[in-house]
């Protein structure tokens, strides 16, 4: 595997990604497991429906009657929040080690010191990126798939495929933003509270959206309100928001290689 | 013959703190180059140049015949460099690091490996995390020669090896010579260097203050003298006018002198031949003064 600037990082990141997987499944079937008890229950709605919609919305939920449906349950519990989250936080890591940290320890030296490109290495980054990102949402879209006749979930496949294939653009998003600082600044813990920065900020303005009329505007420029609305999982591949998410990241990625190609190592 | 490397007012500065200055370098094929300063002075940022890890503020370099702005990776592909800090791949065997460093190189780890493996006595199966320093060291070396490249950019390669494997290194240095290639290796330690190169340069505080070949700076060595006479000398200072002579000075009743000579000592000894002499002892030739004698602020000692 030891082959290139990509099969490296994939190599390095191959024992760690078992619990990223693990601890992904199992949200995914906790979450799941919960659906036959929740659904259809009249009380549990009401108790929503005595909580501000603003606080519904940053989870996913346009009406508490959402809650108690599988679609709006999952999509809440795990597109909407902590799933996704989990899968942009590997994104993240990914950009910020490769570079950022390579640099830090100083071992990008011996690595640039070789025949290869910088523009390889961001290249290779954002490859390894996709891949690793990629097998958490497949794992996540094979739970959902195996579970649905399980728990009665009522998932489409179309759904199932459109929220995943979705949440790994919304990842790339923002490990590409998060490669384009580590590139530019050659800096861990700059790039690390840049990135955490904009996925927060990013978060909770799409969520108070729905009560602070001041922040839709705002609202509509965060990649969460563009992989949430309408809901991927009930309405299946939402081909705008994708073509939108991966031109965002490319963008990025070609920021990245220019910043890159510009500046000076650090010893 | 085009040299291997050619700086023409190579200049870095990191913010205003300076790296290099207007530096001019030429290093010949088939030489083994040192380049030698006190930490700081700015090897490691020439370094660096060359190999387009930074990028000069003024001036032009050139390496094996092609230009670093241009053309770095074709050159990277026919360099080896030894890093001065040995940061590795922490997560790769010794092994996986050198099949690593192969596959960038488009090509699988070379025959070669295996007797600078054993010459260097090197253990690669173990986690580079886990290498003494000395180990990795040896690995750094390993990654940096296997290949055959045409220029050896060596950063401070004895830092922390024994001196056993010192000698193997040179050994090893001398043979890539041998074969027409060519070594630039930078240390702060004159006698390391003194034992392989055939010229050296001298930087301090980011300017070359000097190139001279080995035997160039032996002629240049500065040498103690210490004359004892059987009698206390009378008259005038018995060494005016010998324009060797940089410093002397009469001790015991003047009995005897104290003698700092550059270059040969035989117009001293020439010298000397007018009085009885009782002892006369030269502390050999040291190349570390002729060395720190670039440093040496201009003061003025009672030199002419």
């Amino acid at each position: 595997m030891l082959r290139s600037v990509f099969g490296k990082i994939v190599w390095e990141r191959q024992r760690g990604l078992l619990w990223w997987v693990g601890g992904l499944v199992a949200l995914a079937l906790i979450t799941v497991a919960f659906v036959p008890t929740l659904r259809d229950q009249a009380g549990f709605v009401e108790l929503f429906e005595s909580l501000p919609q603003g606080f519904l919305s940053m989870f996913g939920v346009e009406s508490a009657a959402d809650l108690v449906t599988p679609v709006g349950l999952i999509n809440s519990r795990l597109y909407a929040s902590v799933g996704s989250i989990v899968i942009i936080i590997l994104a993240i890591s990914v950009a910020t080690r490769s570079i950022a940290g390579e640099e830090e320890s100083g071992v990008l030296d011996m690595l640039l010191a070789q025949p290869v490109t910088r523009t390889r290495v961001v290249l290779d980054t954002v490859a390894a990126m996709i891949v690793l990102t990629g097998i958490l949402a497949v794992a996540l879209a094979v739970t959902l798939l195996m579970t649905n006749p399980v728990f009665d979930l009522d998932l489409t496949v179309s759904g199932i495929i459109g929220a995943n294939f979705g949440v790994l653009l919304l990842a790339l998003v923002y490990g590409t933003l998060a490669l384009l600082v580590a590139a530019a600044t050659g800096n861990r813990a700059v790039t690390l509270g840049v990135a955490t920065a904009v996925v927060i900020g990013g978060f909770f303005i799409n969520g108070l959206s729905e009560l602070v009329t001041e922040l839709r505007g705002v609202a509509a420029f965060m990649p969460f309100k563009w992989f949430l609305e309408p809901n991927p999982l009930a309405t299946g591949v939402d081909w705008g928001s994708i073509v939108l998410m991966a031109a965002v990241s490319a963008a990025f990625t070609i920021l990245a290689v220019v910043a890159f190609n510009r500046r000076d190592i650090a010893t | 013959m085009e040299p291997v490397i050619h700086t023409q007012g190579l200049t870095k500065y990191y913010g205003k703190v300076l790296g290099v200055q207007n530096l001019d370098l030429e290093v010949q094929p088939g030489e083994i180059f040192g380049f030698i300063g006190p930490n700081g002075a700015g090897k490691s940022t020439t370094i660096r140049l060359l190999l387009d890890l930074i990028r000069p503020d003024a001036g032009t370099a050139r390496v094996l015949g092609m230009d670093v702005a241009a053309s770095s990776r074709a050159i990277r592909r026919r360099v080896g460099y030894l890093p001065g800090e040995l940061a590795l791949f922490e997560s790769m065997t010794g092994r996986q690091l050198l099949d690593f460093v192969s596959a960038l190189r488009g090509s699988k780890p070379p025959a070669l490996v295996a007797s600078i493996v054993d010459a260097l006595d090197l253990d690669l199966d173990r986690k580079v995390r886990n290498y003494s320093s000395g180990n990795r060291q040896k690995l750094a070396i390993t990654q940096a020669l296997m290949h055959r490249p045409d220029l050896l950019i060596l950063d401070e390669p004895t830092n922390s090896l024994d001196p056993l494997i010192q000698q193997v290194l040179h050994g090893l240095l001398a043979e890539a010579r041998d074969e027409g290639r060519s070594v630039f290796l930078s240390s702060h330690v004159l006698p390391e260097v003194e034992r392989v190169a055939d010229r050296v340069g001298i930087i301090r505080n980011g300017e070359l203050v000097a190139i001279e070949s080995i035997a160039g700076l032996k002629a240049r060595a500065v040498h103690r003298l210490e004359v004892r006479f059987a009698e206390p000398i009378s008259g005038d200072d018995p060494f005016a006018g010998i324009d060797t002579v940089r410093a002397a000075e009469l001790a015991d009743g003047r009995r005897i002198a104290h003698l700092l000579v550059e270059g040969s000592v035989d117009a001293v000894v020439k010298r000397l031949a007018s009085f009885t002499v009782e002892s006369l002892v030269s502390h050999d030739a040291d190349l570390e003064e002729a060395f720190l004698a670039y440093y040496a602020p201009a003061e003025p000692v009672d030199a002419a």
